[in-house]
C-alpha cells in the first residue's frame, strides 16, 4: 500500500487507535461526517483490523484536541487518505497488542488470533485482551514498523454493505448540532450588513425588547437572546430599522467577470511541439455561479470560559466545518486568541458539499458568545445562505481539439476563466469568515488560491482523461469577481468534464464515428474502457424517438480517483426533463458498495439540479437571491429514474467516491440534450428560457 | 403575552406557555425538547420542518402554536417510537445521506401512507419537501413498498 500522508504526519499508533480496560476501542480521525457515510465506512475498516465487533468502537472526527489534523474533509480522500491510515493504525495496535500476548503467553504471534478484542490461541481464550492488555503496551510506536493489513479476501466488513450506523439517530434524538443545547445558553442572529464598508449609523438609537440584547463589534451586530423565535424576530426587526450608510456596490456580475479583464494567465501544460493537424473542433460552456443550498442552515456553539479572575480563559466551539483545525487558526487569528485555548469540535451539520458558511458561523458564535459572556447558538437564516455563504465560482471553458485526418485528436487545448475555487479559511494568513471583515479592527478576506495540479481547482479535469500526445491547458483568473467564489463538490471538474465530453461528441460527429467507440479509440487504461463498455451495456438499446435525446459523460475524477461513465436519457418539450440514468462506477475497493452507490447517485441528481434550473441571481453588484422560491432545486416529481452499479478490482486501493459522478451526469444531460435537439448548449443552466433562446 | 396551549403530542397529552403567534416549530424544539423536528427556512418552503396535525401535515415553522389548541400533533419522534412501516422501509433502503430533510419528508408521507394514497400522488405530494444529498430515489423506493 502506498502510505498516504496522514499517516506518515501521525506516525504513531496511539494517535488513531487506543484501547481501555472497559473494553472499548477508541478510534480518532481527522475526516468528519458530512452525510458521505464516512464514519460508518471508518468503522468498517478498523473493525476488520481490530478483529472487534463494530459496537465496540468509540470514534471521535473532528476534535482538535483529540484528533490528527488531517487536513480537511475534501477532494474525496477519506478513505484514501483518511481511511487507509486508520487501517494501518488499526493493523499495528492489533499487531502490537499480539507481539505483547505471544512474549506474555510464551507462543508465537501466529498462533494467536483476536476475536472481539479477546486473543484467543488456537482458537481458545487465554484471558488476554485489548481490555486487559490495555494498561501494559505502549502504542506511542510508529505505526509503520508494525502494521501488516489484512488482504481483501480475509476482510469481512469493508466491502460490505455495512447499514449506516447513524441513519436512524438522525431521525430522532438530537443529532445535529443544530440540536446541541448548553445551560445557560443563548440564542443569536446576525444583523448581516449588506454591503462591505456599510455602517449602521443609527444603530445606537434602537433598543432592543424583552431583555434581548445586542452584540456589536465594529460593525458586526447580531441580536441574542433566551428564546430563539423572539431573537429572530427581533433580529429582522431592528435590522429593518437600521439606516445604512453604504456606497453602492459596482454593478458587476459574476458573467462580466468572465469576459472582462483577466488579473492571471497561467499555462498549466503546453504542447510537446508543433502541431499540424486536419481540422479543429472546439466546445465551450458556460457555468454561473451556484449555491450549496443545504437543507439545513449552518449552525455553531461557541462557549467562553473565563478564569477566576475573570480573564478569558478557553474557547470551545461546536462547528460542522470541514476542517476543525484551520477553523481553530482562523479564530485565532481573528480573535487575537491563543489557538492552543481554542477547541473546536466537530459536530455533524446538514449536508455539506463543499466550502459553505459552516465556518463563518463559528466565528459569529464566538464573537457573540465573546460580547456577551454567555454559551451562544448562532444559526443564519436561509437569505443569509444564498446572500452571503461562498458559491460554485461561473466559470466559461472553451476547448479546442485538433484531429488527424483519421479523425484521431493529436491536440488538445483547454482555456479555463474562472476565479480560484478556494477561499476556505486556513488561519493566519488568510482567515477568511465572512464576520472578519465587519468587526472593529477589519481584516479584508482573501482571494483565494487554486491547488496546483493534479489536484487542480478550476483546472480540475481540464486535463482530459484520453490519450492526447498534445495538451495545453491555461487557467485565466478574472479580475472582477463580485462574491465569494469557493468549493463547490468537484470544483472545476463539472464544467471541464462537460466541456470536454461535449467536445468529443463534436470530434465523433467530425470523425463520423460513433461516439462511444471514439471514446474507446482514445483509452488504454483497462479501467476507464471497462466502466464506459458497462454503461453502454447496462442502459441497453437506445432508441431515440422525437423529442428525446441520450448522451454520455465520462471521467476519471482528477485523473487519479474513481472513474464514472454515465448514459442519461431526456425527454425535451418546453422544458428539460430527465428520465433515466445509467452509471457504472469503479473505485477500486469500496468500503461500502451501498454507500459507494449513494453517493454517486447523489452526486447525479445534484448535477442534473445544477444543469438544468440554478443560477443565483445577481443585482447592483450584489447576489440578491434569498430563498427557496428564488432558486428551485430538483424536486421529488422530476427525478430520474437512476440505475448505479460498482465494478473493478475490490483488492485495489480506495480510489475516492464523493465526487465522481458530478461531471460525468451533468456531461450526460447536456449531451441527451444536443442529441435531442441537435443544437449543441454552450451554458447553463438549460432552464426554459435558455431552450427557447438555443432554438431560435 | 403568553398563554397555555393544550394539544396532543404524539398521543400524549401536553401544554405550553408561549405567546399564541410562536409557530409550532420553535415550542416542539425548544420548549418541549423535540428536536427532530428540523428548521431549513422558516417560509415553508424546503418541508424540513413538517409535522402531522389531525392527520394532515403541515409546516410547522410558519404554523402558529395557537393553533394547535385542542388538536392531535405527531412529530417524527412518534413515528419512530410507533415503528411506522415507513421508517423500517427508510432503513432498510438506506435512504438518506445527511438526513436533515428525512423527517420532514417521512411525516410527509406516513398520513398519506396510512390513508392509502397511490405511490404516484405521495410522490406529487413530496414536491413540497427538499433534498439535497439527492437520496430521493431510494425515499420513493422506501414509500413504493409500503404503498398498496
Amino acid at each position: 500500500m502506498n502510505v498516504p500522508p496522514p499517516i506518515q504526519s501521525f506516525p504513531n499508533i496511539d494517535q488513531w487507535v487506543s484501547f481501555s480496560q472497559d473494553g472499548r476501542v477508541h478510534l480518532f480521525s481527522g475526516r468528519v461526517e458530512l452525510g458521505q457515510g464516512i464514519r460508518t465506512a471508518l468503522l468498517q475498516i478498523a473493525a476488520d483490523e481490530l478483529d472487534v465487533d463494530l459496537d465496540m468502537l468509540d470514534l471521535t472526527q473532528g476534535h482538535t484536541d483529540l484528533s490528527p489534523a488531517e487536513g480537511p474533509t475534501v477532494g474525496s480522500l477519506s478513505i484514501t487518505f483518511g481511511g487507509q491510515s486508520l487501517r494501518l493504525a488499526a493493523s499495528a495496535a492489533r499487531m502490537v497488542m499480539l507481539k505483547h500476548a505471544a512474549e506474555l503467553l510464551q507462543s508465537t504471534r501466529d498462533e494467536l488470533t483476536v476475536k472481539g478484542g479477546a486473543i484467543l490461541r488456537d482458537g481458545v481464550e487465554t484471558g488476554l485482551g485489548y481490555a486487559s492488555l490495555s494498561s501494559q503496551v505502549a502504542l506511542n510506536v510508529p505505526a509503520l514498523d508494525h502494521a501488516a493489513p489484512k488482504p481483501a479476501a480475509e476482510r469481512t466488513f469493508a466491502g460490505a454493505s455495512v447499514a449506516r450506523v447513524d441513519l436512524l439517530s438522525r431521525l430522532t434524538g438530537a443529532y445535529f448540532l443544530h440540536d446541541l443545547t448548553l445551560d445557560g445558553m443563548w440564542h443569536g442572529r446576525v444583523i448581516q450588513p449588506p454591503a462591505l464598508g456599510a455602517i449602521a449609523r443609527n444603530i445606537q438609537d434602537i433598543t432592543l425588547k424583552d431583555g434581548m440584547e445586542l452584540v456589536q463589534n465594529g460593525q458586526f451586530l447580531a441580536v441574542i437572546g433566551p428564546d430563539e423565535y423572539k431573537t429572530i424576530t427581533e433580529c429582522n426587526r431592528v435590522a429593518n430599522l437600521i439606516d445604512w450608510d453604504r456606497s453602492a456596490n459596482s454593478p458587476t456580475h459574476p458573467m462580466d467577470g468572465l469576459d472582462g479583464p483577466i488579473s492571471q494567465t497561467e499555462t498549466l501544460y503546453d504542447y510537446a511541439g508543433p502541431v499540424v493537424g486536419h481540422r479543429t473542433i472546439r466546445a465551450s460552456l458556460t457555468k454561473p455561479t451556484l449555491a450549496h443550498a443545504s437543507i439545513g442552515p449552518s449552525c455553531a456553539v461557541a462557549q467562553w470560559s473565563l478564569s477566576t479572575s475573570g480573564q478569558e480563559d478557553h474557547l470551545t466551539v461546536w462547528a460542522h466545518s470541514q476542517n476543525v483545525f484551520a477553523l481553530r487558526l482562523s479564530l485565532a487569528e481573528i480573535l487575537g486568541f491563543p489557538g492552543d485555548r481554542i477547541t473546536v469540535i466537530f459536530v455533524p451539520g446538514a449536508g455539506c458539499y463543499g466550502h459553505n458558511s459552516s465556518d463563518d458561523v463559528a466565528l459569529d458564535a464566538a464573537l457573540m458568545a465573546r460580547g456577551s459572556h454567555r454559551p451562544i447558538r448562532a444559526l443564519w437564516q436561509r437569505q443569509d445562505e444564498f446572500l452571503h455563504a461562498p458559491l460554485s465560482p461561473a466559470m466559461k471553458t472553451t476547448m479546442t481539439a485538433t484531429l488527424d485526418e483519421s479523425g484521431k485528436i493529436i491536440a488538445y487545448d483547454a482555456q479555463v476563466i474562472s476565479p480560484p475555487h478556494s477561499t476556505r479559511p486556513v488561519g493566519q494568513e488568510e482567515p477568511n469568515l465572512r464576520a472578519q471583515q465587519f468587526i472593529t479592527s477589519p481584516i479584508p478576506m482573501g482571494t483565494g488560491n487554486d491547488a496546483p495540479q493534479p489536484q487542480g481547482g478550476a483546472d480540475r479535469n481540464a486535463v482530459p482523461g484520453y490519450n492526447i500526445p498534445n495538451v495545453r491547458v491555461m487557467r485565466l483568473r478574472p479580475e472582477i469577481v463580485p462574491y465569494r467564489p469557493s468549493a463547490m463538490r468537484g470544483l472545476g471538474a463539472f464544467t471541464n468534464v462537460i466541456a470536454l465530453e461535449q467536445l468529443m461528441e463534436s470530434c465523433a460527429e467530425a470523425a463520423d464515428q460513433d461516439s462511444i467507440a471514439y471514446r474507446l479509440a482514445h483509452l488504454t487504461d483497462p479501467r476507464a474502457i471497462d466502466v464506459i463498455r458497462a454503461v453502454d451495456t447496462l442502459a441497453g438499446p437506445r432508441q431515440r424517438t422525437d423529442g428525446t435525446g441520450y448522451g454520455m459523460g465520462y471521467a476519471q475524477y482528477k485523473n487519479s480517483a474513481g472513474y464514472l461513465a454515465c448514459i442519461a436519457r431526456v425527454e425535451v418539450t418546453d422544458e428539460v426533463r430527465v428520465t433515466d440514468v445509467w452509471a457504472v462506477g469503479d473505485v477500486g475497493e469500496a468500503i461500502n458498495p451501498d454507500g459507494t452507490i449513494n453517493q454517486i447517485e447523489g452526486g447525479i441528481i445534484q448535477a442534473i439540479s445544477w444543469a438544468l434550473k440554478e443560477d443565483i441571481a445577481f443585482a447592483d453588484g450584489t447576489v440578491v437571491t434569498r430563498s427557496w422560491d428564488d432558486y428551485p432545486i430538483m424536486k421529488f416529481s422530476e427525478v430520474p429514474n437512476i440505475t448505479t452499479k460498482l465494478i473493478g478490482p475490490q483488492d485495489a486501493p480506495p480510489l475516492g467516491a464523493g465526487e465522481i459522478s458530478s461531471g460525468p451526469a451533468g456531461a450526460a444531460v447536456v449531451n441527451a440534450v444536443r442529441d435531442a435537439l441537435g443544437v449543441l448548449p454552450d451554458r447553463l443552466p438549460l432552464s426554459r428560457s435558455a431552450l427557447i433562446s438555443m432554438l431560435s | 403575552m403568553t398563554s397555555r396551549i393544550s394539544f396532543t403530542l404524539n398521543g400524549a397529552p401536553r401544554h405550553c406557555e408561549a405567546a399564541a403567534n410562536t409557530p409550532l416549530l420553535f415550542v416542539l424544539r425548544n420548549y418541549l425538547d423535540q428536536k427532530a423536528t428540523r428548521l431549513g427556512c422558516g417560509h415553508g418552503q424546503c418541508g424540513a420542518c413538517t409535522v402531522i396535525i389531525d392527520g394532515k401535515a403541515v409546516t410547522s415553522c410558519d404554523f402558529p402554536v395557537s393553533e394547535a389548541e385542542g388538536k392531535s400533533i405527531q412529530t417524527i419522534e412518534g413515528l419512530v417510537a410507533s415503528d411506522h412501516p415507513l421508517i423500517t422501509a427508510i432503513l432498510k433502503h438506506q435512504a438518506g445521506q445527511c438526513g436533515f430533510c428525512l423527517p420532514g419528508i417521512i411525516t410527509r408521507a406516513a398520513p398519506l401512507i396510512d390513508q392509502g394514497a397511490s405511490f404516484d400522488e405521495i410522490r406529487t405530494a413530496l414536491d413540497a419537501n427538499l433534498c439535497r444529498c439527492g437520496a430521493h430515489g431510494r425515499i420513493l423506493a422506501a414509500i413504493d413498498e409500503v404503498t398498496l
